[in-house]
């Protein structure tokens, strides 16, 4: 209940004049620990790994003049966060590197190890419009559903909340195309909201990558098999 | 330390939960290997993350031993 206290405070009109946003996002997990079945000391290294979730933050810039908005992890700021936590978060989130929307196409940036890829995606959501409502913050939001169309968690269903009154058709990670803000993302395993929205009248200069850097989702995924079979042969020698 | 080459990734809890009870003579590797295992049985994985979590496990078990 209290994971929106902050938005609350902040101005729910938005004009175009302010042309710039940055929305600080942060995620919880649910997972029902009781179901789990295994050895003890594993699913307590899991709790104590997903119950970190909540101190990471993510950012999204929007500079809506030009159509532009990037999405990424904060760096971390507490030291309590492991390696290992990361990695269990990042298994069950999938949010590593950053995504931009340009120009209504959407680019991951992110590192396989040490190999840097920038990848254009060229699916989209085909997201359904549901008449539900819901209040967040100060904001009155509207239910889409969709179905994820790229990353480790490709054709799960997820369920958005978007906010018409401030018309900009950006979210976090992978998903935009709403007529609104999306401020609420439920995926199979966890939910990331928006915890703060900061209206700016500054410029936000956002710096996509170039278009000669980009490379297919077909071209990412033969680097992933090659770099798969590398992984599997790690132990070996 | 021992390296020990686990194949495929459907070892059942039971194996794990015994190594688990010995776990005086699990090294932090071998006890990684498991965990990699007990999270793939939950979680999609492929073999670079599977990697990942079994060198971060080992690091982390032997920075607390």
């Amino acid at each position: 209940m209290t994971k929106y206290l902050i938005l609350a405070f902040f101005i729910p009109l938005f004009s175009l004049g302010q042309s710039n946003l940055k929305v600080t996002y942060k995620s919880s997990i649910s997972i029902n620990l009781d179901t789990l079945k295994g050895p003890s000391d594993f699913k307590k290294s899991f709790e104590k790994a997903i119950n970190k979730c909540e101190l990471l933050d993510f950012n999204l810039s929007i500079n809506s003049k030009d159509n532009i908005s990037v999405f990424n992890r904060n760096d971390l700021v507490d030291s309590s966060i492991t390696k290992l936590d990361l990695n269990i978060i990042s298994l069950i989130i999938d949010s590593d590197g950053k995504f931009f929307t340009s120009k209504g196409k959407l680019i991951h940036d992110y590192y396989l190890i040490d190999k840097n890829l920038k990848v254009e995606i060229e699916d989209k959501i085909n997201w359904s419009l549901v008449n539900e409502k819901k209040s967040i913050g100060n904001y009155e939001c509207l239910k889409a559903v969709g179905k994820v169309h790229y990353g480790k968690h490709k054709g799960e269903t997820i369920e958005a909340w978007y906010a018409p009154s401030i018309p900009l058709s950006f979210g976090p990670k992978m998903y935009y195309g709403l007529p609104g803000l999306i401020l609420e993302i439920k995926e199979k395993n966890n939910i990331i909201y928006a915890d703060k929205i900061e209206f700016l009248n500054k410029d936000i200069r956002i710096r996509t990558p170039k278009r000669d850097q980009l490379i297919s989702e077909k071209k990412a995924d033969s680097i992933l098999v090659i770099m798969n079979k590398k992984a599997k042969n790690y132990f070996k020698h | 330390m021992a390296v020990v080459v686990f194949v495929g990734s459907s070892i059942n809890l039971n194996a794990h939960q015994n190594v688990i009870a010995q776990e005086d003579s699990a090294s932090c590797f071998e006890q990684a290997h498991y965990f990699a295992d007990w999270i793939g049985s939950m979680f999609e994985m492929n073999a670079l993350d599977r990697l990942e979590l079994i060198l971060d496990y080992t690091e982390q078990c032997e920075n607390q031993n």
